[in-house]
């Protein structure tokens, strides 16, 4: 970026080369009453008339422009009204305006301008609150004024001095407030009064011109080429909303701006520490830990570092951060069970067929798994080759709670050709079921949708939907219940993950506690179970849990956020003990799979 | 009074046009918004004169009548463009005509930031002044701008 300013120098100064010339022809009003001005050459009174005419003639074009901006353009001015009226008006030129010899008044279309919008300061629109995620969101009224207008002193100056008075640059506009140094280039200004969500710092900042440090991060921007232009150095707090831009120089170069915003970092998370605790070594797991940060639509991914404190920007997305466009198993033979994505919601008996096809890939080509099979609405797919899944049966295409209309879970071996289908369970449509009512079908409970396959294919979860928000995990396979080490109830409330040889990682509610468990479920016995807490978001009666097996090991992760309303929270399980992962501003936290042994 | 507008005109009119030329790409356009906000601020004199920053507000006009000159030989480029013809060139360097063309190409409060910091030289408080935005968004929108400029051009270098 070095050449722009170099080229807009240029520009600007060829811009004031070529207007020079231009500005001499233009026509200078002027109040002296002259009654009998000097006789002029009629070159130049010519040339006032045509000034005059074109003068009319722009303003005329104004006009028809003006109506078109007035009907169509919603950011059309960049400032505000500099003339009074409503509606365009016509206002004679003054007559001295014009040389005593064209006298006749030339009329003049003048039009007010719509106040300018700050399009800069935009609001931000909250994303869709889950459980794992966060948003910055406008800080209350009384926190925007303080974050917008406070004067906040940098914890240093560029000199290694600390900041004393502040001065207001202008006391009648109070916009900036700054803290002198021993020279011009130690000084920092604040500029005030407009609200900064934040949001940039995820696509300006990660490369060399960011700082973080527990719950601070800074975002280093030149507004001119260093040295000669500003730098403006943007503070934030992960979680409370508030950005606060200071600038420095001219006079610093980059690299000493960005030295600068990383002492500031420290400094700041010195005075201020985020009480964020090191993940012991010996839990660690053997991929690295990351967490998402939701500062925008677009979730940025952080990976923990070898201390077990800091997050560090992930510049190149990993696979983690891949979207597969559907579910795809991969067999232990080398076929593919691929499902597409289906819509946002299913219909009965309408909404699987042309979505939520699949097709095995042996050869190159693909074809449906089994004649029979029909479209389905859930799928998993053991290495093996044991498929389970979920479909809708509506003989005839009859629509949802027709006769003969049900919803089955069924099995099927495709180690064996001549496999048949397996009918696992069905149910009847349900009238009371019916949540929403459309052309083309019904949304209605009924029925489960199957989340996940033991690797031998013996043991499998569903997840039962009671409304919208809630529903039962079950895992289904089993002789009898599994096993818990909670005395009481204890239903399950995250995603099941099958281990290697028939164990299996659940989350159980235990009262008010959360359960992580391994349990044996060939054995039919717990393994372990640890107590992590009133881990529980209370919205959707559920958690995340993230699981990693290897070399005979198994970490967890659970995150969770009390609420949609709070931020979210995670910790790491291994070998029953707890580290929490919880840091300022990020949620997410999961297992780095590209990177697992 | 006069004195006073008569300054003014001696200090503006050349930033004015310089302002315009490079808003609107055409000297034509650029001497008629320039004469114009001269004139507004001419027959407005009573009033302006009282104002703590009479070239603010004459930057302001020729700001807004540059926008709508800009967009109207914009919409006569488009026309034009069907009979292959090119804009003229205004500046004795291809670079700097591309340079301004890449910037009236941003949107509208970058495109007038950056001309009123590089054509008119102004500083960034009296950029704020002349917007009557913060000094912080004059900042962010430079910011924003050249790394937009940084941008186009360099990829039309490549």
């Amino acid at each position: 970026m070095s050449s722009i300013d170099e080229l807009a120098g240029r520009a600007g100064a060829a811009a004031r080369r070529a207007a020079a010339p231009i500005a001499e022809t233009l026509q200078r009003p002027s109040f002296e009453m002259t009654p009998e001005p000097p006789a002029e050459p009629s070159r130049v009174v010519r040339q006032r008339v045509i000034a005059a005419l074109v003068g009319a003639g722009l303003a005329a074009a104004i006009v028809a422009a003006f109506v078109i901006v007035r009907h169509g353009d919603d950011n059309a001015r960049v400032g505000p009204a500099p003339v009074s009226s409503i509606e365009p008006e016509v206002t004679p030129v003054p007559a001295t305006l014009v040389a005593p010899t064209t006298t006749t008044a030339v009329p003049v279309v003048t039009s007010s301008m719509p106040a300018s919008t700050d399009v800069s300061t935009t609001v931000v629109s909250t994303a869709p609150a889950t459980p794992t995620s966060i948003s910055p969101s406008i800080p209350p009224a009384d926190d925007l004024d303080a974050c917008v207008n406070q004067p906040v002193s940098p914890p240093v100056l560029p000199d290694g001095a600390a900041p004393t008075v502040e001065v207001a640059d202008r006391p009648t506009d109070p916009t900036s407030v700054r803290w002198d140094g021993s020279t011009p280039t130690a000084t920092v200004t604040q500029l005030l009064g407009t609200y900064w969500d934040g949001s940039y710092f995820a696509t300006v900042g990660f490369g060399s011109q960011y700082a973080y440090n527990g719950s601070f991060e800074a975002a280093v921007l030149p507004v001119g080429d260093p040295p000669n232009g500003l730098i403006t150095i943007d503070v934030a707090r992960f979680g409370d909303g508030c950005v606060r831009h200071y600038s420095i120089g001219p006079g610093v170069e980059l690299e000493e701006a960005v030295d600068f915003a990383h002492t500031w970092i420290d400094l700041l998370d010195a005075a201020s520490p985020s009480q964020v605790v090191a993940i012991p070594a010996l839990l660690r797991p053997p991929v690295p830990i990351i967490a998402r940060r939701y500062t925008s639509s677009v979730p940025s991914t952080w990976k923990l570092g070898a201390d077990g404190v800091t997050l560090a920007p992930v510049a190149v997305p990993g696979e983690s951060d891949q979207v597969l466009d559907g579910v795809q198993f991969v067999l232990d033979n080398g076929d593919v069970v691929t499902q597409p994505d289906g819509p946002g919601f299913l219909t009965r008996c309408a909404g699987e067929t042309p979505n939520l096809t699949f097709a095995s890939d042996p050869d190159g080509g693909s074809h449906p798994l089994h004649p029979d099979l029909g479209p389905i609405s859930s799928l998993a797919v053991s290495p093996n080759g044991i498929v389970v899944a979920t479909r809708d049966v509506c003989p005839g295409g009859a629509a949802w709670g027709a006769v003969g209309t049900h919803w089955e879970l069924v099995r099927l071996d495709l180690r064996d050709p001549a496999a048949v289908i397996e009918i696992l369970e069905s149910s009847e449509p349900d009238p009371a079921g019916v949540q929403a009512t459309f052309p083309e079908g019904v949304i209605s409970l009924g029925g489960s949708f199957v989340q996940s396959i033991s690797d031998d294919g013996r043991y499998f979860s569903t997840y039962t939907p009671v409304n919208a928000e809630q529903g039962i995990h079950a895992i289904g396979g089993t002789e009898g219940p599994v096993p818990t080490a909670c005395a009481g109830p204890a239903d399950l409330i995250s995603t099941p993950h099958f281990l290697d040889g028939g164990g299996v990682v659940v989350a159980r509610r235990c009262g008010d506690r959360t359960l992580l468990e391994i349990v044996d479920l060939d054995a039919g016995a717990v393994v372990a179970s640890t107590d992590i807490g009133d881990a529980f978001n209370r919205y959707s009666a559920s958690l995340q849990v993230e699981v990693l097996e290897a070399g005979g090991e198994v970490w967890a992760i659970a995150n969770w956020s009390d609420d949609v309303e709070t931020p979210p929270e995670a910790v790491l399980v291994h070998n029953g003990q707890i580290a929490v992962l919880t840091r300022p501003g990020f949620g997410g936290f999961s297992f780095e799979r590209s990177e697992a042994p | 009074m006069s004195d006073s507008f008569d300054a003014l005109y001696t200090r503006e009119a050349p930033r004015l046009v310089a302002l315009s030329l490079s808003l609107t790409g055409n000297r034509e356009a650029a001497r008629d918004v320039a004469q114009e906000a001269l004139l507004r601020a001419y027959r407005e004199w009573g009033r302006v004169s009282l104002m703590d920053r009479p070239g603010a507000w004459v930057r302001r006009v020729a700001i807004n009548l540059a926008t709508d000159a800009h967009r109207r030989l914009q919409r006569e480029r488009t026309a034009v463009s069907r009979l292959a013809a090119q804009p003229a060139a205004v500046f004795d360097e291809p670079d700097i005509d591309r340079f301004w063309a890449v910037v009236r190409d941003l949107p509208d409060r970058q495109r007038v930031v950056v001309a009123l910091r590089y054509a008119d030289d102004m500083s960034v408080e009296d950029i704020a002044s002349v917007l009557d935005i913060t000094e912080g968004t004059v900042t962010k929108t430079l910011f924003m701008a050249r790394r937009s400029l940084a941008a186009r051009l360099g990829e039309e270098e490549s």
